[in-house]
């Protein structure tokens, strides 16, 4: 008994530390993203899968220096971040692929959305949470846009989806626009 | 005189198997010292359908007179649990009110944590084994992260809880407890967030905002594991390891609560208590031996 009690009072000054200790439990860090930024795909409005579209150009219209989110790369998804001092967004793709690569046949998403400021976490902090009221799309390339949720959050999950205008390509050759799976596709104007 | 010996003849002749009779010893032994065959019974079908104790299974008793059947084979015990009693208790059923102040908080800001004030707590000892208690205290934070885009405000605010204490040293000296513990915690409050400043890089747009004031009604649930000394007459100091978890909160648009009263902050599953504290006996120890009786 008088080893247990000696355990005790030894334990009990011990817990003196415990404050530091627990406070150093803490840190986990922002797993999600800081801003609430939508994330958009790439769909095949043929066989609705995702496709990855190649040869794109995409930025912001209106953006500073003409600066691009990407530059006649190919991508399956792309951030689409939205202006937190507007209440509208608007992005335009350029289509880099020979043949299609007029400026005339860019296609351009416009989104209308509503701020809401909102407190995500400890580590994430404090952003604009927005909720798209409305949207809308050219149709060059682009044949339908859909929402996937209205509500864009710090969450990285896809929020929109775009479907492009895609066709079976037969007897091999190179897609110019789209690729899904193992079938290769090419763009319907 | 023929006939006269005829009858003495026949009437000897009875008197010596008779004596005869009476005197047949069998070497072998007396009948009544024979074992006995007993002749198995015949069973009922309910009979049979009982559970018959093994022949390797004896009954024995232990120190304290309890029956324990023992499987002689393979040493296994059993004991009866129906007939079982509950071990003694030594301390009386209502044995001592104890009064302490949670010191954590106060404790974990002089180390640099922005939340929490105190609170202080009632509990009474059962047998000193059972302990339900109550807290009350007040909370709030002010808390802005080392990047400094945010300040969480949280005004002071009640929290009550109401919970019970195990300890497992309930037949030892009262002076020492090491016990575990359940609570409920309830608060209501509210908690905003200033001085937001957030750039979004692409547009190359600062944004300063506010997140409104919001109310919440919190209750949660906490798991502790706790020792307490007395230290010095009647004052002991104890501290306990909680892990908690949220149960209710409500739903809020804007987001929801980071710090709870009497909870802490929801990034960590874990927080802390230290308690110091004053225990008013109600009623002595019950003497356990005739010894200590005489004492």
């Amino acid at each position: 008994m008088g080893k247990l009690l000696k355990h005790i009072t030894h334990s009990l000054l011990a817990a003196c530390a415990l404050p530091v200790a627990l406070s150093s439990c803490n840190a986990v860090g922002c797993t999600d993203n800081q801003n609430s930024i939508p994330l958009a795909g790439f769909y095949s409005y043929s066989t609705l899968k995702a496709i990855t579209v190649d040869k794109i150009t995409v930025g912001g219209v209106g953006a500073p220096n003409d600066s691009v989110l990407i530059y006649n790369g190919s991508t399956q998804q792309i951030y689409l971040p939205f202006r937190p001092l507007q209440d509208t967004t608007a992005y335009y793709i350029h289509y880099n692929t020979k043949g299609i690569d007029d400026a005339s046949l860019n296609d351009t998403l416009r989104f209308a959305y509503r701020r809401s400021p909102y407190f995500a976490s400890e580590e994430c902090g404090a952003m604009y949470r927005y909720v798209v009221t409305s949207f809308d799309a050219t149709r060059h390339l682009i044949d339908s846009v859909a929402l996937v949720d209205s509500v864009i959050t710090n969450i990285d999950r896809e929020t929109i989806r775009i479907y492009f205008r895609t066709a079976q390509q037969s007897g091999g050759g190179t897609a110019s626009a789209g690729q899904s799976g193992s079938s290769v596709k090419k763009p319907v104007l | 005189m023929r006939g006269l010996r005829c009858i003495i003849f026949i009437a000897s002749l009875v008197v010596a198997l008779s004596v005869g009779a009476q005197r047949r010893i069998t070497p072998i032994g007396n009948p009544d010292n024979k074992p006995k065959v007993v002749e198995p019974q015949k069973k009922t079908p309910d009979e049979a359908a009982k559970p018959q104790r093994p022949a390797s299974v004896v009954e024995q008793h232990d120190s304290q007179g309890r029956v324990v059947l023992v499987d002689t084979i393979s040493g296994v015990e059993y004991r009866d649990t129906i007939n079982m009693q509950a071990p003694k208790t030594i301390y009386p059923k209502f044995a001592a009110v104890s009064v302490g102040v949670n010191m954590f908080d106060g404790m974990a800001r002089l180390v640099g944590q922005q939340y929490g004030i105190g609170g202080v707590w009632a509990e009474l000892s059962i047998h000193n084994w059972f302990k339900p208690m109550v807290e009350f205290g007040l909370g709030s934070a002010d808390y802005t992260p080392k990047n400094e885009s945010y300040r969480y405000v949280s005004p002071t605010a009640p929290y009550f809880k109401l919970g019970l204490n195990y300890n497992f040293l309930y037949n030892s000296t009262p002076d020492y407890s090491v016990y575990v513990g359940l609570r409920y915690g309830l608060s209501s409050f509210s908690y905003r967030v200033d001085d937001v400043t957030n750039r979004e890089g692409y547009w190359n747009e600062s944004v300063s905002l506010t997140v409104p004031s919001q109310k919440a009604l919190a209750g949660y649930f906490e798991f502790l594991f706790g020792l307490r000394v007395q230290m010095w007459r009647n004052f002991s100091l104890g501290w306990e390891v909680k892990g908690h978890s949220v149960l209710h909160q409500g739903k809020h648009p804007m987001g929801d609560p980071w710090y709870i009263p009497g909870y802490g902050t929801k990034s960590s599953i874990f927080s802390g208590a230290i308690s110091l504290s004053y225990t008013l006996p109600l009623g002595k120890k019950e003497s356990t031996t005739p010894s200590e009786s005489q004492k």
